[in-house]
């Protein structure tokens, strides 16, 4: 009498059926891994943008201001900049530019950081000072304008606190 | 039995295609927005370094501007300036703005030079910016509607002379020449003829017919303090528009798009007016023999050196310098006492916060966008036959005539021929001046008299107790004998030569009258054996009147000189020497107490030692209608001299001197100390035998005729968005 062992063809051994589930979940989390990854990337690069994107705008924008002006003066607060009170060297979210003109005139521009947003206002003859004339930036955190060495730095504070300093001085 | 077999509906293998497929497109889309995203970056950077270059590139080329302009208007006044194409091809606009380009390096990123230097000589520019600005007209405009030519020789800038623009200009000069209106827009014209009228009235200080030519004008605000911004100043501003927009050349090949920027060029004349200006290197707060300045000198206002050392404790109310400054510790400029260098980055500006928007201390080379030219012809300023004449000029102005006090006196007086070689006794002078608004000229020989005792020129009148009418001449009277004479100068009709009128100069002998035109100058030689000539101010109204010339208010200013030339001087009389010698010729002022008798002041300039005889211009008069400045009002008058020495054959004790000091020696060599005294013997007085009181000139009126001249240039951007 012969007894025969049958072979099992259609079936995995556990062996195998471990194996290839261990190499199913590694390309699954590898796959995860890259899409997470990008992803991760894509958000990085978005919380980046700031620097990547606004702030050169902004640097152009302080430096040819900050570049055609005669003279600056710092101050905490609008008022002050108007009535010319406590004027300062320190950081201040204000700064005063003096402009001067053909006829002999002097004329001043304001760069203000007020409530997150990065103003810029033309002082009219009257003094008396209108809505500004545009926003430079509304996307940064915080924007301190101070005196170092005669040159006028601008330090700028990003939506996730990265910091950008630039420098710049009058003619 | 049953048998079930899987029979799969895809390939093998299909769903990890799929999932690689897509994971591949899904990483492809995400890469792909990161490249996007990083390529706007770049070309955002690269917008704003192009927009940054750009920017920088016409700041340099303003600067160059600056430093290029007032070569080109002073070459434009100079000889044969108009007399060819080659000649006035450098002196356009178009020409400066050209060389301004290269000076800025603003067509290369980097210059050849330096690509060399950094051994990069086959680097390959990326920089779209870097451009030869062939489309020259695109960059540089005049403005408002004015013409734009596109020839070089034709190209215009918009000059402010003839016509009113409106209020974000300067008051415009006018001119009545056509010629200078003409050329102004092509060339830097600066000339005497360009002169405030109608249409800036009202726009400066005082009435344009009273003082056309310098006015009162607002400093402007810069950092180099000649004056306080926004103070009163005397100038006269020459100006000329243009826009500027160095990216609109290129703009197809960089796509960068900037506004056109309006600027205004400006050459200030400024005739000197600061207690103590001068462009040479001055030494500040102590006198030759180490005393400090005391409390006998006063200084008001500002000082303005080439160069400048303060030395001791001195205290001056600001103090500007052309190119370096040293301070002691003692010193004191402003009220501010400076333990470090005033230019220590941070300094000024702190000083703007705590004090005040008036910096005390500043040097021109530190002004930004502004130079401070002092028009200084050194030596040749006394000397009118040191230049030759200019003809063919851009400008009606000659820049001899602009730049030498000399020669723009209104008369002049020259020794042209002495005895001999040996013996330089004058035998003759020649004496210019105006009348009808011509120069005329007479020659006057120094005969002898031939008489022992009496000076030279004198002839015989008449016998004792006679009478002689000499009519309408005035003359000069000696009366006397035997070695002893008197005088009496400018008589005119009968005059009775006796003693009841001269008195008796030498009793017991029998006397002669004598006489001799009266000029209001003559030969005398000093005890020292020195031969000077004597100038009396105040004998020149009578002397003009008798010869009918114009009057002391067009004949204001005299210079003294001695005519070396071969062509129109002596070959026995040679060029004074400079610093004066014993043995050159000396000048002496005398009767020159009272100005008045010049309404519109009066000037000297001479190239000799000149000797104070008497007090000078020490009688006020009163000041012409609108002059508002408080206290006495003297005659505006000014003095050019080599040397001064107070006195003739004696010493006086001590020496008050009022008003303003200059000088015109120059940067290099050895200090100067302006404030030095010497007497006639050459000793210097110690400081406690001088007084000085120096204050600015704050009015046209205080101006004398002849003054020393500084150009001031700035670049003012016009600034539409003040536009209220």
């Amino acid at each position: 009498m012969k007894i025969g062992i049958r072979k099992m063809r259609k079936a995995f051994t556990l062996v195998e059926l471990t194996v290839v589930m261990m190499v199913g979940m590694m390309i699954g989390s590898m796959l995860i891994a890259i899409f997470n990854q990008q992803l991760a990337f894509l958000r990085i690069y978005q919380l980046q943008s700031f620097v990547t994107e606004e702030a050169p705008m902004i640097s152009l924008y302080i430096n040819r201001l900050i570049g055609k002006a005669d003279r600056f003066r710092l101050h905490d607060s609008i008022s002050d900049a108007l009535s010319n009170t406590d004027p300062r060297i320190t950081a201040s979210p204000v700064c005063v530019l003096n402009f001067r003109l053909p006829d002999g005139s002097m004329r001043a521009s304001i760069l203000a950081f007020e409530d997150g947003v990065l103003n810029y206002y033309v002082v009219p003859e009257s003094g008396v000072l209108g809505p500004s004339e545009w926003s430079i930036t509304q996307r940064a955190a915080d924007v301190q304008f101070y005196m170092e060495q005669g040159i006028l730095r601008t330090q700028l504070t990003g939506p996730q606190g990265e910091q950008l300093i630039y420098s710049g001085a009058t003619q | 039995m049953m048998k079930t077999r899987y029979q799969p509906s895809l390939k093998r293998g299909a769903v990890s295609m799929l999932m690689v497929i897509s994971m591949g497109i899904l990483a492809l889309i995400i890469s792909l927005y990161t490249y996007r995203q990083a390529i706007a970056t770049h070309e955002l950077t690269s917008s704003i370094q192009l927009s940054s270059d750009y920017r920088e590139k016409e700041d340099a080329i303003l600067r160059s501007m600056i430093a290029i302009l007032p070569n080109r208007a002073i070459l434009a006044m100079q000889d044969q300036s108009a007399a060819s194409y080659s000649n006035w091809r450098p002196l356009l606009w178009r020409s400066i703005f050209d060389d301004s380009i290269n000076l800025a390096n603003a067509r290369d990123s980097i210059s050849e030079d330096l690509k060399s230097v950094l051994g990069l000589d086959n680097l390959i520019s990326a920089n779209t910016g870097d451009s030869n600005l062939a489309n020259f007209d695109a960059v540089f405009r005049p403005i408002l509607n004015d013409t734009i030519y596109s020839d070089y020789s034709n190209w215009r800038i918009s000059a402010g002379i003839n016509r009113d623009l409106d209020g974000n200009f300067p008051p415009p000069l006018q001119v009545n020449d056509g010629w200078t209106n003409s050329l102004d827009y092509y060339f830097p014209i600066i000339t005497n003829r360009k002169l405030y009228g109608s249409l800036a009235d009202g726009d400066v200080g005082l009435d344009v017919v009273e003082y056309p030519e310098f006015n009162l004008l607002e400093y402007p605000q810069i950092n180099f303090g000649y004056a306080e911004p926004g103070e009163d100043f005397v100038a006269k501003r020459n100006w000329w528009a243009f826009s500027m927009d160095l990216a609109r050349s290129d703009d197809m090949v960089t796509g960068a798009a900037r506004f056109q920027r309006e600027f205004v060029v400006s050459i200030y004349e400024i005739p000197s007016q600061l207690a103590i200006s001068a462009s040479s290197y001055m030494s500040l707060g102590q006198f030759g023999n180490g005393e400090d300045w005391n409390s006998n000198v006063t200084i008001s206002g500002g000082v303005f050196a080439g160069k400048a050392v303060v030395e001791g404790n001195t205290s001056l109310s600001a103090l500007a310098t052309r190119s370096s400054l040293t301070l002691s510790s003692g010193a004191s400029i402003g009220g501010q006492s400076f333990t470090e260098s005033p230019f220590t980055p941070g300094l000024r500006e702190q000083y703007h916060i705590t004090e005040g928007d008036f910096f005390p201390v500043s040097m021109a080379s530190e002004g930004g966008r502004v130079a401070f030219i002092p028009i200084n012809r050194g030596n040749d300023y006394y000397d009118r036959f040191a230049h030759s004449v200019e003809r063919n000029t851009l400008s009606r102005s000659t820049w001899n005539d602009y730049s030498v006090g000399a020669l723009q006196c209104a008369m002049q007086l020259d020794i042209t021929e002495c005895v001999s070689s040996t013996d330089s006794t004058p035998t003759e002078l020649r004496f210019s001046y105006y009348k009808n608004g011509v120069r005329e000229s007479i020659e006057i020989p120094l005969l002898t008299s031939g008489v022992a005792g009496l000076p030279a020129g004198y002839l015989f009148a008449a016998n004792e107790d006679q009478t002689y009418n000499f009519g309408g001449s005035v003359v000069d009277l000696a009366f006397g004998a035997n070695g002893d004479f008197g005088y009496a100068s400018g008589a005119t009709g009968q005059v009775t030569f006796n003693v009841a009128r001269f008195g008796d100069p030498a009793p017991g002998y029998a006397k002669t009258g004598y006489f001799r035109p009266s000029y209001p100058f003559e030969i005398r030689t000093l005890n020292t054996g020195k031969i000077c000539i004597v100038v009396y101010p105040q004998r020149f109204e009578d002397f003009l009147d008798a010869i009918n010339a114009d009057g002391t208010h067009i004949n204001n200013s005299l210079v003294v000189n001695v005519d070396y030339s071969t062509s129109t001087g002596s070959v026995n009389l040679d060029k004074p020497n400079i610093p004066c010698t014993d043995f050159d010729y000396g000048l002496i002022l005398e009767e020159s107490s009272d100005m008045t008798l010049f309404p519109n002041g009066f000037s000297l300039v001479t190239n000799l030692r000149l000797y104070f005889g008497d007090d000078f211009n020490t009688v006020a008069t009163t000041p012409p209608a609108g002059y508002t400045p408080p206290g006495d009002f003297y005659p505006p008058v000014s003095i050019f001299a080599p040397e001064k020495r107070y006195g003739v054959e004696i010493d006086p004790y001590a020496v008050d001197v009022s008003g303003q000091i200059g000088s015109l020696a120059s940067e290099d060599g050895d200090a100067i100390r302006p404030l030095d005294s010497t007497s006639a013997s050459g000793d210097a007085y110690g400081s406690d035998r001088i007084t000085i009181n120096l204050d600015k000139i704050s009015h046209p009126a205080e101006l004398p005729p002849i003054t020393m001249m500084n150009w001031l240039i700035t670049v003012e951007e016009v600034r539409n968005e003040f536009d209220d």
